[in-house]
């Protein structure tokens, strides 16, 4: 069938607005990625920095000669292995019993998880009990007080529901217990929802900050995110101390190096997302269409 | 298959009618088991902060606990109510969230539809996997990024300022770049992974009304109106509702990793007053009051919406 001109001039206009929308949204990392391998000189001028001829990887070896990097990926690492574990296996566990329809009073243990996605202690109250339980300054602040949320509860559960009960129940037969059902049987059914919370899990303990800038207060336990924060703070306080004219904050010279080893930061924190998420994408399309078509 | 469910659940004896809730508690020992651990979080982590919530009613000292602090009422409500601050804070909520579904929710699915429009299907594949990317990136990453493009010295923004003559401005120094970029970076992060909701739904529709509509004569435009946007607005109103639950939400990690002193009274909203009245000047009884205030009329704002979205559409969430 022969397109109408209009037809045409939309196509046209729509493939070129898409390359736009990608163009806006891979031209930062370029950048960035050139201003970190930019000689001091280049990177603090104006301009697109999409290439330099004389490339060097002095910002790197600077950021990776500090053990303060090496120990922010080991706190980010265990943080980010220990709480997707832990949450993923609570997860499940407690969604499995709330899948089964006879569960002794399910609808009251139902009700208590999907009303703290409404209402909520605050940050006060929760920062208070993360306190009195001695876990300020500790690994465990940043992953128990966030390990279950009644969203991903809901959508595991339902996908349990949707499983076939003959399996279960032959096991049943054979005089296996609930919890080696759910372990050996369950589980292993159950890979497209335990890989999609998973994978949330994952990313968003990679990219959590704000529990580690409020419960570790000496500076023991940096994570990626937050060194990240401070090296960016610090370039802004100085960008703004010099607009309202404070003396003394003039630190040409020394701004130039901070350009391409804060952008070489920016890239050690984002590089590893970057590379696992082309594999992880097809999860998160099928775990979000999961969690709205039933949740 | 619901018949043969519940025979099933008749052979494996489970069915509470049976026994007394002790026999049946007992039958399900090991189902509770699993449970155990879960339910211990939601009551220690979910329910034990809601206990924390009298001490709006208190005055709170760290040193004499909750049980000891002396009961004031609701003088940090009157407080909070007659502070102009608070107002200023609440107004900026209102005003930034707002903007914020103005702006960022109609984006996904017009970013979705044209999406659908694309004739080639790898092409397609490309601007989806490359629109998802930021929405897995921290606000923490996006901010370096951002300051990078608006500086005025060196970024993209410093180039045209050059090029074009402009005179350099602080953009997130000043209140209303400072907005427009918060709306913009919002767009940006969201709109891809906020439209695989809406072409799922589009994927779902039955590809027979778009062939009638075609043989009918309806063109894309036209089967895009009457086809493909009725067909995904229980999806849209769905989202809206949730949405609009979040409204007094605003953005925290976008807004504190962005804004500073010169910016504050446009880009302070109700939950960076918290974290800094709370954490940073630890007047914890008065701002675990504003936690309230802020919980309880985001309550009413989702079921007000719901109810009014259930009024137009005939389509409720809850």
């Amino acid at each position: 069938m022969k397109k109408s001109l209009g037809a045409r001039l939309f196509d046209v206009f729509n493939i070129t607005l898409m390359l736009f929308i990608c163009v806006t949204i891979v031209f930062p990392f370029v950048q960035q990625a050139v201003i970190s391998i930019s000689p001091p000189d280049e990177s603090s001028e104006i301009g697109l920095h999409l290439y330099t001829l004389k490339p060097t990887f002095d910002s790197f070896k600077q950021i990776f000669a500090t053990g303060s990097i090496w120990d922010a990926y080991y706190w980010t690492i265990l943080r980010t292995v220990l709480g997707t574990i832990l949450t993923v296996v609570v997860s499940a566990m407690l969604a499995y019993p709330l899948s089964k329809r006879y569960l002794l009073a399910r609808k009251v243990w139902m009700g208590l998880i999907v009303f703290t996605m409404f209402f909520g202690g605050g940050l006060i109250p929760t920062y208070l009990l993360v306190k009195d339980l001695h876990m300020l300054n500790t690994v465990w602040a940043l992953i128990i007080p966030g390990l279950c949320s009644a969203y991903n509860i809901v959508i595991i559960r339902n996908f349990f529901t949707s499983l076939p009960i003959e399996v279960e129940e032959s096991a049943y037969m054979d005089g296996a217990n609930d919890v080696t059902v759910f372990f050996k049987i369950v589980l292993p059914l159950s890979a497209p929802i335990i890989a999609t919370v998973t994978l949330w899990s994952l990313v968003g303990q990679w990219n959590a900050w704000f529990d580690a800038m409020i419960y570790i207060s000496n500076g023991e336990i940096k994570v990626l995110q937050i060194l990240l924060r401070d090296v960016l703070n610090n370039a802004q306080d100085a960008a703004l101390a010099n607009i309202r004219g404070v003396e003394n904050v003039d630190m040409s010279g020394q701004r130039y190096t901070a350009e391409s080893v804060k952008a070489a930061i920016l890239l050690v924190t984002t590089i590893p997302i970057i590379m696992v998420y082309p594999f992880l994408q097809k999860y998160f399309v099928k775990g979000i269409m999961i969690g709205a078509v039933k949740g | 298959m619901s018949t043969m469910n519940s025979e099933l659940e008749l052979n494996a004896n489970l069915s509470p009618k049976k026994g007394s809730m002790m026999a049946t508690f007992k039958k399900q020992r090991f189902l509770f088991l699993l449970l155990l651990p879960g339910l211990l979080y939601f009551f220690i982590f979910k329910y034990g902060p809601m206990y924390g919530i009298l001490m709006a009613f208190k005055d709170y000292q760290p040193s004499s606990g909750m049980a000891g602090s002396p009961w004031v009422g609701f003088k940090h409500f009157h407080e909070m109510f007659e502070m102009n601050y608070f107002w200023t804070v609440t107004a900026n909520t209102l005003k930034i969230s707002l903007l914020k579904i103005l702006v960022g929710f109609p984006a996904p699915i017009l970013f979705a539809l044209l999406l659908n429009e694309l004739v080639s299907s790898r092409f397609k594949r490309i601007v989806q996997t490359i629109s998802y990317l930021p929405h897995f990136l921290s606000w923490v990453i996006v901010a370096g990024l951002i300051f990078q493009l608006v500086s005025p010295s060196y970024g993209l923004y410093g180039l045209l300022c050059d090029i074009f003559g402009w005179k350099p401005h602080v953009l997130l120094g000043e209140s209303k770049s400072f907005l427009q970029i918060l709306l913009i970076s919002n767009v940006w992060k969201e709109i891809g992974y906020g439209s695989i909701i809406y072409l799922a739904a589009i994927a779902g529709i039955n590809s027979d009304m778009y062939e009638s509509a075609t043989i009918d004569g309806a063109g894309r435009f036209k089967q895009c109106i009457y086809i493909t946007l009725p067909s995904i607005l229980p999806t849209i109103c769905m989202l809206f509702v949730l949405g609009l639950g979040g409204i007094l939400d605003g953005g925290f990690d976008q807004i504190f990793n962005l804004y500073n002193s010169m910016v504050m009274p446009t880009a302070d909203i109700i939950d960076t007053f918290v974290y800094r009245i709370g954490l940073v000047e630890m007047q914890y009884s008065f701002s675990t009051a504003v936690g309230i205030a802020k919980s309880v009329i985001a309550l009413v704002l989702v079921l007000v919406s719901n109810w009014i979205v259930g009024k137009l559409s005939n389509y409720t969430v809850f």
